[in-house]
């Protein structure tokens, strides 16, 4: 049996269907394809205990870029957005209340020395004009290097104007800051601990790094400029019905514009065609093979999985050697492991109430913690005094939770990708049990509460959602794994090998939960940039 | 045991009794001139003292002072301890610019180096490692660990190599401005540019991965054999405060590659009479060109007129008068102390402020009564034909992994030095026995990592736990040495600070991490050796191209000066 359609897109997560609700849009046949029996990849709401849901991962929905969002119109396919809440650094006693910030529009509710609070509106504001300055070099195509034609010179200079309305001190402000440690950038102007932790710990957000790593602070000014921009602090913004909102909404887009979402229809294989002649001495995709052995033939192929997996695993066409050395060579290291409790009842927190529990709290977000956090990590093993954000969802959404029962959601900071099944097993109960002690801690009474406990780790992303090396980003923000280098160096205009295009969180304009990739690779295709 | 000489860290200010009439470069003490000079140059490091012979092999009248006895900076001999001299702090030359040597005639005043062997890294498991600086010995050695990694040794070395060659040319490029559109600037922008395209695209990949990736992950690509990974990632972290695994750290081995010697990457040597000699050397050739070099004269601030630099002031309140200051002190030094606050607005003083300077090096230097015997050694698993000497005649790195370097920098991060610290270890008088009286032998470890910053303790007090540090893991190696040590000098980062006048104890005055290289280094928009006085100018190891005895900005700022007032 055999079909063919425009575009065959690999994989529902939420980048695929970005990318095939943009094409359907343009008029394009789309037929995307979803091994799981559910679309959403990482970015699904789980039902994790019957009548409990939250989302998979991702913390919050307000990094989708703003583009996608409008343009897709996700709001008239149901997306609700809620308030960001606060964001709160507590102390490990659970009693300190270190600082409360609000995450949204830089001022904290906490007081600050004077000098923290001047240098952070101070440098708030410049990282926001930085981000946004360079929020249009994430959310469309990258000019081609050397530039092809007229077009393509105007692209780069425009992205050049753009950084250049900072003018010179800024600039050079910004030249310096890019390839900095965050740490670095946050000690030589802060004095709150609790300040310096919580840009830390969201600039480290699915990074294996520490903050003393340099670089990491190009991580946060390229998850801030994915996101749409904004400044130091960004605190999770929640949806209702969590992650999983935001891929309902893309998929009621992609049906709106005539696109077919197939469910449990695995690929298995990327077929080459004939030599065409565009692409002289090497084949083109032309078609895929579903695992039961059917054939669809498409006029392209287009894959939101993570570019390793789609090269070196269903890609069926000849790959020069030294590119297949370079996909190999993608660092995409697993380090965050997500808990989740169904809990009977939300216990008071120390010092506080139940309102401590609105917002995200972050744990353990002291520099020297994350960073030893970090430590462990990178000879494989996991700290149980590393960085928590924990999260309350059914506080602000009540329908994750039956009436008066809630869900409490903990992103767990640098947790090691352990290959083997049962060493992976020992590191989840590791996990689950330091997350339960410092909860209890922080709320007694909590570990009473608990009806029942989920984990995903790294191994477990792999296993679930296909993530070689169970990285959530696809290819880690790593300077070299970034904008003319993602995923490999020479294939930022998301063509691969034998036309093959990449639309995951692997190229350009991914890593993180924004769907700038998807939308980008559908620019390619379309041929309008 | 005899008594240590104290000396070298008594304050240099109290101790001219210690003078040596018989040192060359403390002749003729004339009293200084009230004559104006063109220039003055602030400090006789060798970037001082190179920056001084060319401008003065221009015709200019030029005068440097140095605050200490002896000229050289951290590129001396001294003998710590009777009959046996030790290169303090730098000890080997593989970064000097070949160019300089030629221009300066530097062998013609003295300078000779002796090769060095190869490197020696002891493993884990009893066995060792061994480069050789013949190509087809190393390939037969590392073919006995992994026939892999023998093959994959030669391309690499040819990547790094075009990779060096590639980046070469911005050594001696003035860096631009990143933020300037003046013509000026974009000639040097086409300049760089053009350098770099002339490598393929696959080259330039390369070289953004070089300049961006972490050490351990750059050789993770290529090799299997831990003590090779280990042993070419220290290169790595050499002077940073950064660990093999910290992104960036690759950019700093393509650093330590770049050296050259006679015309050959990556070959290097010890100075016939240790680093001093090369300083003398530059010294006395810049003598030569008419410069004026002074020791024991010490500076105390650089005059500044109607925002110009038109002079120093000295410690004892004397004023020189000069056409323009050339500082070779780090910039801390340079704009905190010589300058201070009152002819500098805020936001520079915030940009100096926040420059990265962290000291993560120390020295030992080790008197031996005899040459330490290496359990790895003792079967010789190579050839038969290279006796056991050759091993120990190059450079011994005690990096038997990726992850000992790793967790010798989780202590620094927390303030600790590291009990298992990452060392180079030369012994200088297997190649030049005039160090030491016959039959013994002096031990130069660069050992890393020694944090400036110690979380707990004071480093006075800490100099003795550093030795035993160091003297507990070349025990490990080579059990003899404790019946060996004669002497042992342990040079902190605080005695670099004080002794040496390094801030922070960094070795290359400033960090080499991305956003100090290049047209950021010191500062973005201060890269070109100008400072915002003008007749000021930066010509030390904390300007393009950094750190090192490379000469590289001592020579560069040397053109700017020559540019400007001609």
């Amino acid at each position: 049996m055999s079909s063919r359609v425009d575009v065959v897109v690999i994989g529902g997560g939420h980048n695929g269907l970005a990318c095939a609700a943009y094409l359907a849009r343009a008029g394009r046949r789309v037929l995307v394809l979803e091994a799981r029996d559910r679309l959403g990849g990482t970015a699904e709401t789980v039902e994790f205990h019957p009548g409990f849901r939250c989302s998979a991962v991702w913390p919050g929905v307000g990094t989708l870029h703003p583009r996608v969002h409008s343009e897709l119109a996700l709001d008239s396919h149901g997306l609700r957005l809620l308030p960001t809440g606060p964001l709160t650094v507590m102390g490990e006693d659970g009693q300190q209340l270190s600082a409360q910030l609000q995450a949204d529009g830089g001022s904290v509710v906490t007081p600050l020395s004077e000098s923290d609070a001047r240098e952070l509106i101070k440098t708030d504001d410049f990282v926001r004009r930085l981000t946004e300055a360079l929020e249009p070099v994430m959310s469309r195509p990258l000019a081609p290097l050397p530039p092809r034609g007229v077009g393509d010179v105007f692209a780069l200079l425009a992205a050049g104007l753009q950084l250049k309305r900072l003018g010179t001190e800024e600039m050079r402000a910004a030249l310096r800051l890019t390839p900095m440690c965050i740490a670095d950038v946050v000690e030589e102007r802060f004095s709150s601990p609790a300040l310096r932790g919580a840009i830390a710990a969201s600039a480290l957000r699915a990074s294996h790094l520490g903050p003393r790593a340099p670089g990491t602070a190009l991580s946060l000014l390229h998850q801030r400029a994915a996101g749409g921009g904004g400044g130091l602090l960004r605190g999770p913004r929640p949806a209702i019905g969590g992650t999983g909102a935001v891929v309902d909404a893309l998929a009621a887009a992609c049906i709106e514009h005539g696109a077919e979402l197939r469910t449990q229809a695995r690929v298995d294989g990327i077929l080459v065609g004939p030599t065409s002649s565009d692409a002289p001495g090497e084949g083109s995709a032309t078609a895929i093979r579903l695992e039961s052995g059917e054939e669809i033939s498409a006029g392209v192929v287009v894959s939101a999985l993570d570019p390793r997996t789609t090269l070196l695993e269903l890609f069926e066409g000849d790959i020069a050697p030294e590119l297949r050395r370079s996909f190999g060579e993608i660092r995409s290291r697993g380090c965050s492991a997500h808990v989740r409790f169904a809990l009977s009842e939300l216990p008071d927190m120390r010092g506080s109430d139940r309102a401590g529990w609105s917002g995200t709290l972050l744990l353990g977000a002291e520099i020297d913690a994350i960073e030893g956090g970090a430590d462990a990590h990178k000879y494989g093993s996991f700290s149980a005094e590393g960085c928590l954000e924990v999260q309350a969802p059914s506080v602000a959404d009540p329908s994750l939770a039956p009436d008066g029962r809630h869900v409490v959601s903990v992103w767990v900071h640098h947790v090691p990708y352990r290959d083997d099944e049962a060493a992976d097993a020992r590191l989840q109960e590791e996990v689950v049990s330091s997350a339960t002690t410092r909860l209890e801690r922080l709320a007694p009474g909590f570990s009473d509460g608990v009806l029942a406990t989920d984990i995903l780790t790294p191994r477990a992303i792999k296993e679930t959602y296909g993530l070689a090396g169970g990285g959530l980003l696809h290819a880690d923000l790593a300077l070299d794994q970034l904008l003319y280098m993602r995923p490999v160096p020479g294939m930022f205009r998301h063509f691969g090998p034998g036309g093959v295009v990449l639309c995951g969180g692997g190229t350009h304009g991914g890593g993180g939960f924004n769907g700038l990739p998807g939308r980008n690779a559908a620019h390619v295709v379309l041929g309008g940039a | 045991m005899l008594p240590p000489r104290k000396r070298l860290f008594r304050c240099p200010q109290g101790c001219p009794s210690s003078r040596d009439v018989s040192d060359p470069l403390l002749l003729s003490p004339v009293p200084l001139v009230t004559r104006k000079y063109d220039a003055i140059i602030v400090g006789g490091g060798h970037n001082g003292l190179i920056c001084a012979a060319y401008l003065a092999r221009a015709g200019r009248s030029v005068l440097v002072l140095e605050r200490r006895h002896l000229v050289g900076g951290a590129a001396v001999t001294e003998e710590v301890y009777p009959g046996f001299k030790f290169s303090v702090c730098s000890y080997v030359v593989s970064l000097l610019r070949p160019e300089i040597i030629s221009d300066l005639d530097l062998p013609k005043f003295g300078l000779e180096l002796l090769p060095l062997n190869g490197t020696l890294t002891p493993m884990a498991e009893g066995d060792y490692l061994m480069r050789w600086h013949d190509a087809a010995e190393t390939h037969r050695e590392l073919h006995r660990h992994s026939p892999l990694d023998a093959d994959a040794y030669g391309e690499f070395g040819r990547t790094l190599y075009h990779m060096a060659k590639a980046v070469r040319p911005m050594m001696s490029t003035i860096p631009p401005d990143a933020t300037s559109a003046s013509p000026l600037n974009l000639a040097r922008h086409a300049r760089v540019g053009r350098s770099f395209m002339r490598e393929g695209a696959g080259q330039l990949n390369e070289l953004a991965k070089l300049m961006t990736m972490s050490s351990a992950d750059y050789v993770d690509r290529w090799f299997e054999t831990e003590a090779l990974k280990g042993t070419l990632a220290s290169s790595g972290i050499i002077g940073t405060f950064l660990g093999p695994r910290s992104p960036g750290s690759a950019y700093v081995m393509l650093h330590h590659y770049m050296g050259e010697l006679d015309g050959q990457f990556r070959a290097w040597g010890l100075p016939r009479g240790g680093m001093g000699s090369v300083s003398e050397a530059i010294a006395s050739s810049a003598r030569g060109f008419g410069a004026e070099i002074r020791t024991e004269v010490s500076v105390d601030r650089v005059l500044v007129r109607s925002g110009r630099a038109v002079g120093v002031v000295l410690e004892n309140g004397d004023e020189l008068q000069a056409g323009c200051v050339v500082s070779s002190l780090d910039p801390r030094r340079t704009f905190g102390s010589l300058v201070g606050p009152d002819h500098l607005d805020e936001d520079f003083l915030e940009q100096v402020a926040r420059y990265k300077i962290r000291g993560s090096s120390a020295k030992v230097n080790l008197a031996l009564d005899g040459l330490p015997e290496f359990t790895c050694l003792e079967r010789l698993r190579g050839p038969g034909h290279i006796p056991r000497l050759e091993y120990l005649r190059g450079a011994i790195s005690v990096s038997p992994s990726v992850d000992y370097l790793e967790r010798a920098y989780d202590d620094a991060k927390y303030g600790r030095y590291s009990r298992r610290p990452y060392m180079d270890v030369v012994i200088p008088t297997l190649a030049d026995p005039s160090m030491a009286p016959p039959g013994k032998h002096v031990m130069s470890c660069f050992v890393q990592y020694a944090p400036y910053d110690l979380r707990e303790g004071h480093w006075d007090d800490c100099r003795d736990g550093l030795g035993d540090a160091v003297l507990d893991t070349l025990a490990e190696l080579a059990p003899n040495i404790r019946e060996l040590v004669l002497h042992r000098q342990v040079v902190t980062p605080l005695d670099l600070e004080r002794t040496f006048g390094l801030t922070e104890g960094n070795i290359f005055h400033g960090e080499l991490t991305l956003e100090q290289l290049f047209f950021l280094r010191p500062l973005a928009g201060w890269a070109d050796y100008r400072t915002p006085v003008a007749g000021l100018y930066m010509c030390g190891s904390g300007t393009h191209p950094g750190g090192g005895v490379m000469g590289a900005p001592g020579k560069l700022a040397a053109e700017v000066v020559l540019g400007d007032v001609s």
